[in-house]
């Protein structure tokens, strides 16, 4: 290792858990910061985070706290790591602590994470140069296991990452691959941005599926991606990587992706590639609508997918019914609330305006 | 007239047109019925009528005077044509009775779905038809039944009371003249638009379909549609079609009434909202959910009911957001294109219309039919 960074893990979460614990236990100083004390008072106790499976130890935490101030002006890096559509407050909570030469990288940033979260800081006026990125998913498949304890059950081999604006990449790398050396460079914002699988399956399965999924019916996610089902998914993935190319973002098919990243997976088409998935078996459905899977995919998913297609002139019907229906069937506003143009700091922009801010910044 | 009353012509060898035809017959009536499809009659052609079966078990033979594919032959000197075919087949029928049909003929489509008294008319002057016809459209099928076999089916039931109107409503009263001879229970809607905008099975069908559809692949349709199926955050997606749609009723000086309300009405449904009132009507009670999702609930009320009310409320500045969405899934369960395939302001010849010209067109105010619609 080259030099003990001082790393602020930002949630409670099960990759919080992870995140915090493995830094600690790779040598680095970690604090960690959740909004909810709850979150965090089982670390509090034991003073860090027990780790198993492919990482193993106990990661001893710098210091564990509900407050920000106690956690964020320390750190070189802030790692955040909580659900897309924590990011707005998040930002809002962190921007007066904020000082010159902090990194904040969002772990996801899911479709726009990096764009809200510099959107928010110039509302509120933050001068701090500040380095804002975005990575493509979260490195670890992690839960936790129990109290201050989480498992690891895999770290991706390659995530990438990229900064707000595409000018500062460099900057970010040099920050956070002394972290993870699995941290590489994506072209921009919008190539992390818009490789958002989980909108592309998430919602539009929980919408064709709302009835079982209201009624509590027992069944595996991903048998309700049936062969009708599935097709929307391609409808709403065709949508997705038509936005992509039109931003110049190289892309893979939701088809493709699953083939790239479970082994086993078999068949030609969407359908028989998640069906033979066995990595799918034994995830249940979850037992009502207003879950993650609709109020994280459509606000920071499928509501700024629809918003960069729109501004590029696409039509993106299929995307735009599934947020519909998500917004009357849980009676709240998406589009108001999510990730829209105006939301990411784009107001009134076209593809081109967007283009250059997100590669050049707002300067120039 | 004959003495047996009006000779009656019914269109569509399907669920609907052979327990009519043979009810009718039951009735008394000199039936004909006509099919496209001579295959599809054959055995009704041979056997010289069909075996209507009782909701009490009861069967009955009801004869009847012509069983043909020639169109021609089965319009001549009919008092009263009952059209029974998936509204898609509308403007197929009439293109084909446009020159055809005798003075003083009443079609009635059963139902018309939205704007199917719009676009049979439209397209009757397209063919320059020049005889003086009555066109009505039913809100809804008269009878529930079933085909049983090939020269069989069976009734349930009557529904009560079916609100018509013709096009224009000056007209109505002669449509139920004839039409109440046959079922009385038809009684008068104030005009098309009435009996269009009040389609609830746009409301209920394909809504319920889409958020079905996973369940309803899975399984077959092993539940019950409306009971089993509106869940309450489904019935939320029903209210807002239904409040879309009364949105555009609004939007034409159409008084619809809600689904709540017509469910109260209909099946005396107990309720405060569109859940608990499904809920609460017994006669959804056991209804299956449909098998597969290739089922008319999509492929004909998307295109023929949710599309004419999406494209007629934006024609006249209202939005229907929701009616799309689920529009859209249908195009894409699917894979057509129903907002082209589906009724448009232009395929019902009012797409120059204002409202006021509009109204005026469907009460028989407005002398003059509206501008020629250019078909796409």
């Amino acid at each position: 290792m080259t030099q003990p960074v001082k790393v602020a893990v930002v949630g409670g979460g099960n990759g919080a858990h992870a995140m915090a614990g493995h830094l600690a236990l790779k040598g680095h100083t970690v604090r960690l910061y959740s909004a909810f004390p709850q979150e965090i008072r089982a670390m509090q106790e034991a003073g860090g985070v027990f780790v198993e499976g492919a990482v193993e130890g106990f990661g001893r935490l710098d210091a564990i706290s509900a407050d920000p101030a106690a956690v964020v002006p320390w750190a070189d890096v802030i790692m955040i790591v909580v659900p897309a559509f924590a990011h707005r407050p998040l930002a809002e909570a962190l921007a007066p602590h904020l000082h010159d030469g902090q990194v904040v990288l969002l772990n996801p940033g899911r479709t726009g994470g990096a764009l809200e979260v510099v959107a928010v800081l110039r509302r509120l006026g933050v001068r701090a140069d500040v380095v804002v990125g975005e990575a493509q998913t979260l490195i670890y498949a992690c839960r936790i296991t129990g109290p201050a304890r989480v498992r690891v059950l895999g770290i991706k081999r390659a995530v990438p990452v990229a900064a707000l604006p595409a000018t500062e990449n460099e900057r970010l790398l040099a920050k956070v691959v002394p972290l993870f050396p699995e941290f590489c460079p994506a072209a921009n914002v919008l190539e992390t941005s818009l490789d958002n699988i989980g909108a592309v399956f998430h919602p539009a399965t929980m919408v064709l599926n709302a009835n079982r999924i209201e009624a509590g019916d027992d069944f595996d996610f991903y048998q309700g991606m049936t062969p009708m089902v599935t097709k929307t998914l391609e409808a709403v993935d065709a949508e997705r990587l038509a936005v992509a190319q039109a931003y110049g973002v190289a892309t893979e098919s939701a088809a493709d992706w699953l083939l790239k990243a479970y082994d086993g997976v078999r068949g030609e088409t969407l359908y028989e590639r998640i069906q033979s998935n066995r990595a799918y078996a034994g995830i249940k459905a979850p037992k009502s609508l207003n879950v993650r899977y609709i109020t994280e995919d459509v606000p920071t998913g499928l509501v700024p997918i629809a918003a960069f297609g729109r501004a590029a002139g696409l039509t993106m019907r299929t995307c735009e019914g599934i947020i519909d229906l998500c917004c009357t069937l849980l009676g709240r506003d998406f589009w108001a609330e999510g990730r829209s143009l105006e939301n990411l700091g784009l107001a009134g922009m076209d593809r081109e305006a967007i283009l250059r801010y997100v590669n050049e910044g707002a300067g120039v | 007239m004959g003495a047996n009353g009006p000779t009656i012509l019914v269109i569509g060898a399907g669920h609907g047109g052979k327990a009519m035809a043979a009810d009718l017959a039951i009735k008394g009536f000199p039936v004909r019925l006509y099919n496209r499809t001579y295959s599809r009659i054959e055995m009704i052609a041979l056997r010289g009528g069909i075996d209507l079966e009782f909701e009490d078990g009861r069967s009955q033979f009801g004869p009847l005077e012509m069983v043909t594919s020639d169109l021609g032959m089965a319009l001549e000197g009919v008092n009263l044509v009952m059209v029974v075919v998936p509204a898609s087949a509308h403007a197929d029928i009439a293109a084909q009775c446009a020159p055809l049909l005798e003075d003083g003929q009443v079609i009635i489509l059963n139902p018309g779905r939205t704007g199917g008294a719009l676009e049979f008319r439209r397209v009757l002057r397209e063919h320059g038809c020049r005889a003086s016809v009555v066109v009505a459209e039913a809100q809804t099928f008269v009878l529930s039944s079933r085909s049983t076999g090939p020269a069989e089916a069976r009734l349930f039931r009557s529904k009560i009371t079916v609100p018509l109107a013709a096009l224009p409503a000056t007209d109505t009263p002669r449509a139920l003249e004839v039409a109440r001879l046959a079922y009385p229970q038809f009684i008068p809607a104030r005009n098309v638009l009435e009996t269009s905008l009040d389609n609830m099975g746009a409301v209920m069908h394909p809504s319920l379909m889409i958020l079905n559809a996973g369940r309803i692949e899975a399984t077959r349709g092993e539940f019950q549609f409306y009971i089993d199926g509106a869940t309450p955050g489904v019935a939320t997606v029903l209210e807002q079609v239904d409040a879309e749609r009364l949105a555009v009723a609004r939007a034409l000086n159409v008084r619809a009434r809600s689904a709540l309300e017509w469910l109260r009405a209909a099946y005396a449904s107990v309720g405060d909202d569109l859940f608990h009132a499904i809920q609460g009507t017994p006669t959804y009670r056991g209804v299956a959910a449909p098998r597969s999702l290739m089922h008319r609930y999509l492929f004909e009320d998307v295109p023929m009911s949710l599309v004419p009310m999406a494209t007629i409320g934006a024609h006249y500045g209202v939005e229907t957001p929701t009616i799309r969405a689920i529009i859209q899934l249908a195009c894409v369960l699917h894979r057509k294109d129903y907002f082209a395939a589906g009724r448009t302001p232009a395929r019902l010849g009012i797409e120059n219309l204002s409202v006021q010209q509009l109204t005026d067109y469907v009460e028989g105010r407005w002398r003059a039919a509206p501008t020629e619609a250019t078909s796409h």
